[in-house]
C-alpha cells in the first residue's frame, strides 16, 4: 500500500530537500581545471540554453557560457548559472528503495526491486484488467525517453492510462494550435521576434520563465522601435517596461481578445485578403465579436478603456507582429478558447509565416515540445499522431511490430488518472518524471489518491515529495546522466549530452524500463542499444507525421546547431518559420477561425470567496522544485511561497508586510506571509507554487478540467483571506 | 623608473641605521663577539632596514596612511585607553600571530600562511641576534663539554649541548627551513595551477619571493645535512650560496612583496574603525536611514579625499554622496537612468 | 595593437534588468574569487516596483577608493581595471567603500578583506567577456565595442559623471538617452524622489 512509511520530518532529514551551496571539490579547489568540457544544455525551462558543463572525475565541477550556441549566446538565467549544482548531491538516490512500513526506504538490489515492480504490475492487471495499471511520466525527459515510454506503455504494459506531467503545461496551446493549424508547434523561431513591429505577451511572464526571451523582446524594441504590450495581472519585470499594460482579472482574456478584433474589425484594420485566401469560418468569428464592445471588457477584465482601445489600434495597424502566450492564459477551464481567441487576432491581420509575423506558445518545461510530439500523451502517439485514427494506428503498430488490435486506445488524463485512482478504478501506478503531489491541484485530493493505490513504483533521481508514498522507488538518471535530444519551445531539435554516469546503483531511466518491458516478456520490442538507437525508430516513427523528424540526424543537430522540425527528409534544411506563403497543416491548407465565446472560470468568485487568486513560477524554481529547492543560491532566494498582496487589499483586512495570512478556497486553506506590493491587481493575490506540504497552493486549487485540453484551471481561483493572529505573543 | 627622493625617509631610514649599528656595537661587546664572516649579512641587514624605514616613511606620508595612524592613536589614547589597548593586544594577537583573517579567507591560504610566517619570522628572530652578535655560546669556565648562552654580552643558561634544550638550540633553523620548504610548496601549487592566481600573479612580486624564500630554506637545510652526513663536505661552497640568498631576501625586503608584513600592522587601525562604528555615532543616510559607518570614519575619508583633491561636495558645500549610505548610492545610478530616460523605457518609441 | 580591453567596455541598462540575479550566481563561479559574488543585484524600491538593477565596479579613471586605501592595496591596471584589493596588503577597513561614489566595494570585516568586481579578470586576460555580461539574459549588462552596443541601442552611452564638482570618468557607461551631457547625480533631488510602477487598472 502507497504509504508514508515513516514520519514526513524522517523522510526529509533523510532524502531532503537539503540545499547544496558548495560544488564538488569546494569553492577555493586549488585545482579546478575540469578534465572534459561537455556542450550540451540546460534543463530548466522550455527555451533550452546551450551551457558546457565542466567535468572532472565523473562529478561535474562548474559551468561555462556556450557562446557560440544561436539561441542564447551564452546568457543563462540563475537556474541554468546554478544547474551543475544538481549533481554530486547529498539527497541524491544512490541505490533501489523499498518502502517498509514503520522503518523507513531499505536499500534493495536491483533483482529484489525489478521482480517486485513486474510482479505487482502482472499480479493487478491480471486482478483488474490492463488499464487498471496506469503510468505518469514526464516532458523534462528526453525525445528519445518520451518515445520509450510511449511505447513501453502501450506495448510492455498495454495500457491506455499513459499521460504526463505536460498536461498541467502545453496540452491547451497544443489543442489550440491543432484546431486552428493543424499542427502544434510554435509558428516561428525566435529570430522573428527581432524583426517585429508589435509584441504581445499574453500571460507570459517572460521575464522570469523564458529570461533569455527578454533579450530578444528588447532588441526588436531597441532596433526597430518595436512596441510591448503584456497582458496580466501582475506587473511583473517584463510587464513594468512595456508600452502598455493590460492588467486583467485572472480568467477574463478571452474577453478581452474578442474585444480587441472586433475594434480591429470595426477599424478595418483586418487582411481580409488573406482571411480569404488562407482561412476559413472568419465570418462567424466576426459575429461573435461584435457582441464585445470596448465598456463591457473593461467592467470584466478590469483593463481601462483607454488601454485597451490603444492595444486593438497598435495591433491593427503594425506592419508586423508576434504574440508569445503562455500559461497564464492557458491554465483554465476555456485554456483552448483563450489560446483560439489569440490566434483569431493573429490570423484575422494576416500576420504570420512571413518575416518578423509570427506567434507562439512558449513551452515552460524542459522538453515539453518534443516529449509531447512522440507519444507518452494519452491521446497521441509518435510524430503528433492520433492514437484514434485508424490509419495512424496502423503505421505505428507497424513500426513497432505489434498487431494494431493490441495497441490500446485513447486513455485518461494525469487529472483523470489520478481522479481513477482516488475512485479505486485504477490500481496500480509507475512514474517517472512527475511530481503531482506539488504539481496537481488540490493537492488533499491527490495524496488520498496516492494513499489508495495497490502498488506504486517510482523512478526518480531525488525523493520527490510524490516519492515518498512509492512502494519501490528506482534511482534514475539526471539530465547530465544520459544523452539524447530535447526540442525547444522554437521546434529546435538539439542534442543533450552525457556529462557523467549515473552514481552508485543509479541506472540511466531507460534502462530501467528496457529491463522492466524484458521481464513482462516483451524484450523484442525493446531492442534498443544506446540512445541514437531509439532516435533512429524515432524518426522512422514520426514519419509522415505532423512532427516530422525523419531527416533529423544526431550528426546533423550537432553540426548545425539544432534542425528545426518538421524536416522529412536528409537533404531537408529543416522549417524554422511554419506557415511560409499561408499554407497551413490542414488538408485544404487553410488555418481555421475558431469562434469563442467568453465564459467565466469554474470556481465563482461571490461574497464568501471574493478574492481571485492567481498561481504561477518565479524564477529561482521549475515545475515542482524537486531540483530546484535542492540548489542552494536558488532556494536561498526563494525559499518558501508567499503570498503577493496590493496595499489596498491588504489595508481592507489589515494585513502589513509580513503578516501571517490565511488563504481559504473551497477546498483548504493555508497561512502565507504576505508580501504587500503596489505590483498586483487590488482584488487579486498571488503565489508561486512550487512546494508541497502545508504551505502548498495547489491545496486550494481546484480539479476543473477544460473539455478539450484537459488542463487543470491553476490560473484562476477564488479564496477569501483572513490575517492570523499569531498566538504566544 | 625614477622616484621622487623623499628626505624625511632618509633622515629616518639613517636614524634607523644608526640604532642598529649603536646595538649591535653595544650587544656585541664592542664587536668582541662579531663574528667576522657574518659581515655580509650585516652589510645586508643594514640596507633593508633602511630601505624598510624608508619606505615605511613614505608609505605613512600617504594621506590616507597618515590619517588612519593619527586616527587609530587617537582611537587608543582616550578615555577608554585601557579597554582599547585590550583590544589592540587582541588584535594583534589574532591578527598577526594566529592570523585568524587568513583562516576565513582559505583554511588552504591559512595553513600555507602560517608555515611560512612563523618559520620567516622564527627563523630572524634566531639567526638577527646571531649575526649582530647579540647571542653567542660558549663553554662555561672549566667545562669543555657543556654550553653556555651569552645574551649581549651577559652569560645566561648553561646547557648540555647533546640534550633536548641543545638539540632546540641547534635544529630550530632546520625546523624553521622545514615550514618555510612545505609552506612555499602549498604557495607554489597554487600559483600553478589556481586559474584565478595565475592571471593575476606576477613574477616580481608573487613568484620571486617564494622562489627567495625557497631557495633561503633549502640552502640553510643543505648545510646541515653537510655537517651532519657529509662531514662538512662542500661546507664553504653552500654557506657562501646560503648567504647570498640570504642576502637577496634582505635586499627584496623593502622593496617587494615582504613589504606586507610592516604594513599589516594598520590592521589595528581597521579594528579601531570597527569599534568605533559600534559604539561611536552613526553616519546616518538621509536616504535609507541606515546608520552605514562611523561619522569619525567618514569625516576622515572625507578629509581624506579633499586633501587629494577630490570635489564631491556641491558648491553648497551641503551633502555629498558619501553622505549617502553605499546601498543609496547604488540606486542613485539606477534612479539617475530612471530620470534620464523620463521614466520611458523605450524612449524613441514616445 | 590594442589588448582586448581597450577594444570593448562594459555597459550597463538597469532599466533592462529582470532581477533574475544571473549575474550575481555567475559572478561566484568565476576563478578569480570562487564562491563570492561582487557584483550587487537589488530591488530599487520592492514594495512599490518590480524595478531591479545590476551595480559593477565602475572602474573610475581615478579612483576614489584606491585614493583613501591606506594600505595602498587597490591597484588600477593599464588597460582601465580597477582590481579587487590585493590580499597581503587590505586590512579591510571600510575607507574604500565609504569613498566609492557608486557603492561597490564589498567588505568582509572577518576575512578582513574588500572585495570588488574586477571585471573578471581572468577571463577578460583571454579574450572572454565578463562572467555577468556573458549570462545576462536581458543584456542589461553588456561587454563589446561602443559601437557595436550604440548600433544595437536606442539609447546612447555615456561614462561622465558629476557628483558635486567632481567629474568621474569610468570604464563602465552606462546607458542614457542621446543628450551628450554628462551624467549628473542630483542627490538632493534623489532623497526626495520615490519611484512606483504605475497602477493600469480598474478595480
Amino acid at each position: 500500500m502507497a504509504k508514508l512509511p515513516i514520519s514526513e520530518e524522517l523522510i526529509i532529514e533523510q532524502f531532503g530537500p537539503h540545499s547544496k551551496h558548495v560544488p564538488p571539490g569546494g569553492w577555493d579547489q586549488t585545482d579546478s581545471q575540469p578534465d572534459r568540457r561537455v556542450k550540451t544544455h540546460c534543463c530548466f525551462c522550455g527555451q533550452q540554453c546551450g551551457i558546457i558543463l565542466k567535468v572532472k572525475d565523473n562529478a561535474i565541477i562548474g559551468f561555462d557560457p556556450w557562446e557560440a550556441f544561436p539561441f542564447n549566446k551564452g546568457k543563462l538565467c540563475p537556474k541554468g548559472v546554478k544547474r551543475y549544482m544538481q549533481g554530486s548531491h547529498p539527497d541524491r538516490l544512490l541505490h533501489p528503495l523499498e518502502n517498509r512500513r514503520g522503518k523507513g526506504y531499505e536499500p534493495v538490489s536491483w533483482e529484489a526491486a525489478y521482480s517486485r515492480v513486474t510482479s505487482e504490475i502482472e499480479r493487478i492487471q491480471s486482478q483488474y484488467g490492463k488499464d487498471s495499471f496506469a503510468m505518469l511520466s514526464g516532458v523534462s525527459l528526453s525525445n528519445e525517453k518520451s518515445y520509450l515510454v510511449g511505447k513501453f506503455a502501450r506495448v510492455a504494459l498495454q495500457t491506455a492510462n499513459l499521460d504526463y506531467n505536460g498536461r498541467l503545461c502545453m496540452v491547451s496551446a497544443g489543442a489550440g494550435n491543432k484546431k486552428a493549424f493543424g499542427i502544434d508547434r510554435a509558428a516561428n523561431s525566435w529570430a522573428d521576434i527581432l524583426e517585429t513591429d508589435v509584441i504581445l505577451c499574453a500571460g507570459t511572464n517572460v521575464s522570469e520563465c523564458a529570461p533569455i526571451t527578454t533579450d530578444y523582446i528588447w532588441k526588436a524594441r531597441d532596433t526597430r522601435g518595436a512596441k510591448l504590450i503584456v497582458v496580466d495581472p501582475r506587473i511583473t519585470p517584463i510587464a513594468r517596461t512595456a508600452d502598455l499594460i493590460l492588467p486583467v482579472r485572472p480568467g477574463t482574456d478571452s474577453f478581452l481578445f474578442n474585444t480587441l478584433l472586433n475594434l480591429m474589425i470595426q477599424a478595418g484594420d483586418i487582411d481580409q485578403a488573406f482571411i480569404d485566401a488562407h482561412t476559413v469560418g472568419f465570418e462567424e468569428v466576426k459575429k461573435t465579436v461584435a457582441g464585445y464592445t470596448v465598456d463591457e471588457c473593461e467592467k470584466v477584465t478590469g483593463v481601462p478603456a483607454q488601454s485597451i482601445k490603444t492595444a486593438a489600434l497598435w495591433w491593427g495597424k503594425a506592419k508586423r507582429s508576434f504574440l508569445l502566450h503562455a500559461r497564464g492564459i492557458e491554465h483554465h477551464t476555456k485554456g483552448v478558447d483563450n489560446v483560439l481567441s489569440c490566434i483569431n487576432m493573429v490570423l484575422a491581420t494576416g500576420r504570420i509565416g512571413k518575416v518578423g509575423c509570427g506567434y507562439a506558445t512558449i513551452t515552460g518545461q524542459g522538453n515539453g515540445q518534443g516529449g509531447r510530439e512522440h507519444g507518452h500523451k494519452c491521446d497521441q502517439l509518435p510524430g503528433n499522431r492520433d492514437i484514434t485514427n485508424p490509419e495512424h494506428r496502423q503505421y505505428i503498430s507497424k513500426v513497432w511490430g505489434i498487431d494494431e488490435k493490441d495497441l490500446p486506445g485513447k486513455g485518461l488524463s494525469a487529472q483523470e488518472i489520478m481522479n481513477e485512482i482516488h475512485a479505486g478504478k485504477i490500481r496500480g501506478l509507475l512514474s517517472i518524471c512527475f511530481n503531482p503531489l506539488v504539481s496537481l491541484p488540490d493537492s488533499g485530493f491527490t495524496r488520498e489518491a496516492l494513499e489508495k493505490l495497490e502498488f506504486y513504483a517510482n523512478i526518480d533521481f531525488f525523493m520527490s515529495e510524490t516519492a515518498r508514498y512509492a512502494d519501490v522507488i528506482l534511482p534514475g538518471s539526471l539530465h547530465e546522466e544520459d544523452e539524447g535530444t530535447s526540442t525547444s519551445a522554437e521546434g529546435r531539435v538539439i542534442r543533450l549530452q552525457k556529462s557523467v554516469n549515473p552514481p552508485a546503483e543509479a541506472k540511466v531511466d531507460w534502462e530501467i524500463l528496457l529491463e522492466i518491458a524484458r521481464r513482462l516478456g516483451k524484450e523484442k520490442y525493446f531492442d534498443f542499444k544506446d540512445s541514437e538507437s531509439m532516435f533512429e525508430e524515432l524518426r522512422v516513427a514520426s514519419k509522415g507525421g505532423t512532427a516530422d523528424y525523419y531527416g533529423i540526424t544526431y550528426d546533423r543537430i550537432e553540426k548545425e546547431m539544432g534542425v528545426f522540425w518538421p524536416c522529412p527528409e536528409i537533404g531537408h534544411p529543416g522549417t524554422p518559420r511554419l506557415f511560409e506563403g499561408g499554407k497551413f497543416y490542414y488538408p485544404d491548407g487553410k488555418a481555421r477561425f475558431n469562434v469563442v465565446t467568453y465564459k467565466p472560470s469554474a470556481d465563482a468568485i461571490n461574497e464568501e470567496y471574493p478574492i481571485y487568486l492567481t498561481t504561477g513560477r518565479v524564477i529561482y524554481h521549475y515545475l515542482s522544485g524537486t531540483q530546484t529547492r535542492r540548489i542552494g543560491f536558488l532556494n536561498d532566494q526563494c525559499p518558501k511561497p508567499y503570498l503577493e498582496i496590493h496595499p489596498l487589499l491588504a489595508e481592507k483586512y489589515g494585513i502589513a508586510e509580513g503578516d501571517l495570512v490565511k488563504i481559504t478556497s473551497r477546498r483548504d486553506s493555508v497561512q502565507l506571509k504576505a508580501r504587500v506590493v503596489k505590483t498586483i491587481r487590488p482584488d487579486t493575490v498571488f503565489v508561486p507554487y512550487h512546494w508541497a506540504g502545508k504551505q502548498s497552493i495547489n491545496r486550494l486549487t481546484q480539479r476543473a478540467l477544460d473539455p478539450v485540453s484537459k488542463i487543470p484551471e491553476f490560473k484562476m481561483s477564488a479564496v477569501r483571506i483572513e490575517k492570523v493572529v499569531e498566538k504566544n505573543l | 623608473m625614477l622616484m621622487r627622493l623623499y628626505p624625511a625617509g632618509i633622515l629616518r631610514g639613517l636614524l634607523g641605521v644608526a640604532i642598529l649599528s649603536a646595538l649591535v656595537v653595544l650587544g656585541s661587546r664592542k664587536l668582541i663577539y662579531f663574528d667576522a664572516a657574518l659581515v655580509p649579512y650585516l652589510i645586508a641587514t643594514v640596507f633593508a632596514v633602511f630601505g624598510s624605514v624608508y619606505r615605511y616613511s613614505v608609505w605613512l606620508s600617504r594621506p590616507p596612511t597618515r590619517v588612519l595612524w593619527q586616527r587609530s592613536l587617537a582611537l587608543v589614547f582616550n578615555k577608554n585607553f585601557f579597554a582599547n589597548t585590550a583590544l589592540v593586544f587582541k588584535a594583534v594577537f589574532e591578527n598577526m600571530v594566529l592570523q585568524k583573517f587568513i583562516g576565513r579567507r582559505s583554511a588552504y591560504r591559512w595553513v600555507m600562511h602560517f608555515l611560512l610566517a612563523w618559520g620567516c619570522v622564527m627563523g630572524f628572530a634566531i639567526t638577527f641576534p646571531l649575526v649582530f652578535g647579540w647571542l653567542h655560546f660558549a663553554h662555561p669556565t672549566g667545562d669543555a663539554y657543556m654550553y653556555q648562552l651569552h645574551v649581549f654580552g651577559f652569560a645566561t643558561m648553561i646547557f648540555d649541548p647533546y640534550g633536548f634544550i641543545g638539540y632546540l638550540f641547534f635544529n630550530s633553523l632546520n625546523f624553521c627551513s622545514v615550514m618555510i620548504i612545505v609552506g612555499c610548496s602549498m604557495a607554489f601549487a597554487r600559483r600553478l595551477i589556481h586559474p584565478g592566481e595565475m592571471t593575476t600573479q606576477t613574477f616580481a612580486n608573487d613568484i620571486l619571493p617564494l622562489l627567495i624564500l625557497m631557495a633561503v630554506a633549502l640552502s640553510g637545510l643543505c648545510l646541515t645535512f653537510s655537517t651532519h652526513y657529509l662531514g662538512g663536505q662542500h661546507y664553504r661552497i653552500l654557506s657562501t650560496v646560503h648567504c647570498w640568498t640570504v642576502v637577496s631576501f634582505l635586499v627584496y625586503l623593502p622593496f617587494g612583496k615582504f613589504f606586507h608584513i610592516f604594513q599589516r600592522a594598520s590592521q589595528m587601525g581597521a579594528q579601531l574603525y570597527i569599534k568605533e562604528k559600534q559604539e561611536g555615532s552613526l553616519a546616518i543616510c538621509p536616504k535609507t536611514g541606515e546608520g552605514f559607518t562611523s561619522q569619525v570614519q567618514k569625516g576622515d575619508v572625507k578629509t581624506i579625499l579633499r586633501e587629494l583633491g577630490f570635489q564631491f561636495e556641491p558648491d553648497d558645500q551641503k551633502i555629498s554622496v558619501q553622505d549617502l549610505s553605499p546601498a543609496a548610492r547604488r540606486q542613485l545610478l539606477m534612479t539617475t537612468q530612471h530620470q534620464r530616460l523620463k521614466g520611458k523605457f523605450d524612449i524613441s518609441g514616445q | 595593437m590594442s589588448t582586448w580591453l581597450e577594444e570593448n567596455d562594459l555597459f550597463i541598462d538597469p532599466q533592462r534588468c529582470i532581477g533574475c540575479r544571473a549575474c550575481e550566481a555567475a559572478c561566484a563561479e568565476c576563478g578569480t574569487h570562487r564562491g563570492v559574488a561582487m557584483i550587487h543585484l537589488e530591488p530599487l524600491n520592492r514594495p512599490d516596483s518590480v524595478k531591479t538593477g545590476p551595480t559593477l565596479c565602475m572602474h573610475c579613471d581615478d579612483p576614489a577608493c584606491a585614493a583613501v586605501c591606506p594600505a595602498d592595496a587597490i591597484k588600477r591596471t593599464d588597460d582601465g581595471v580597477v582590481q579587487s584589493s590585493l590580499k597581503p596588503r587590505c586590512i579591510g577597513c571600510s575607507n574604500c567603500q565609504i569613498a566609492c561614489p557608486f557603492g561597490v566595494p564589498k567588505i568582509y570585516p572577518e576575512r578582513a578583506q574588500m572585495n570588488k568586481c574586477d571585471m573578471c579578470y581572468d577571463r577578460t586576460a583571454i579574450g572572454l567577456k565578463p562572467m555577468c555580461a556573458t549570462v545576462c539574459p536581458s543584456e542589461a549588462i553588456f561587454f563589446g565595442p561602443k559601437s557595436v552596443i550604440e548600433s544595437q541601442r536606442k539609447n546612447k552611452a555615456n561614462n561622465h559623471f558629476i557628483f558635486g564638482r567632481q567629474t568621474i570618468r569610468t570604464k563602465v557607461h552606462l546607458m542614457v538617452d542621446t543628450e551628450q551631457k554628462p551624467v549628473e547625480m542630483d542627490i538632493v533631488n534623489f532623497i526626495s524622489t520615490t519611484i512606483e510602477d504605475s497602477q493600469p487598472w480598474v478595480i
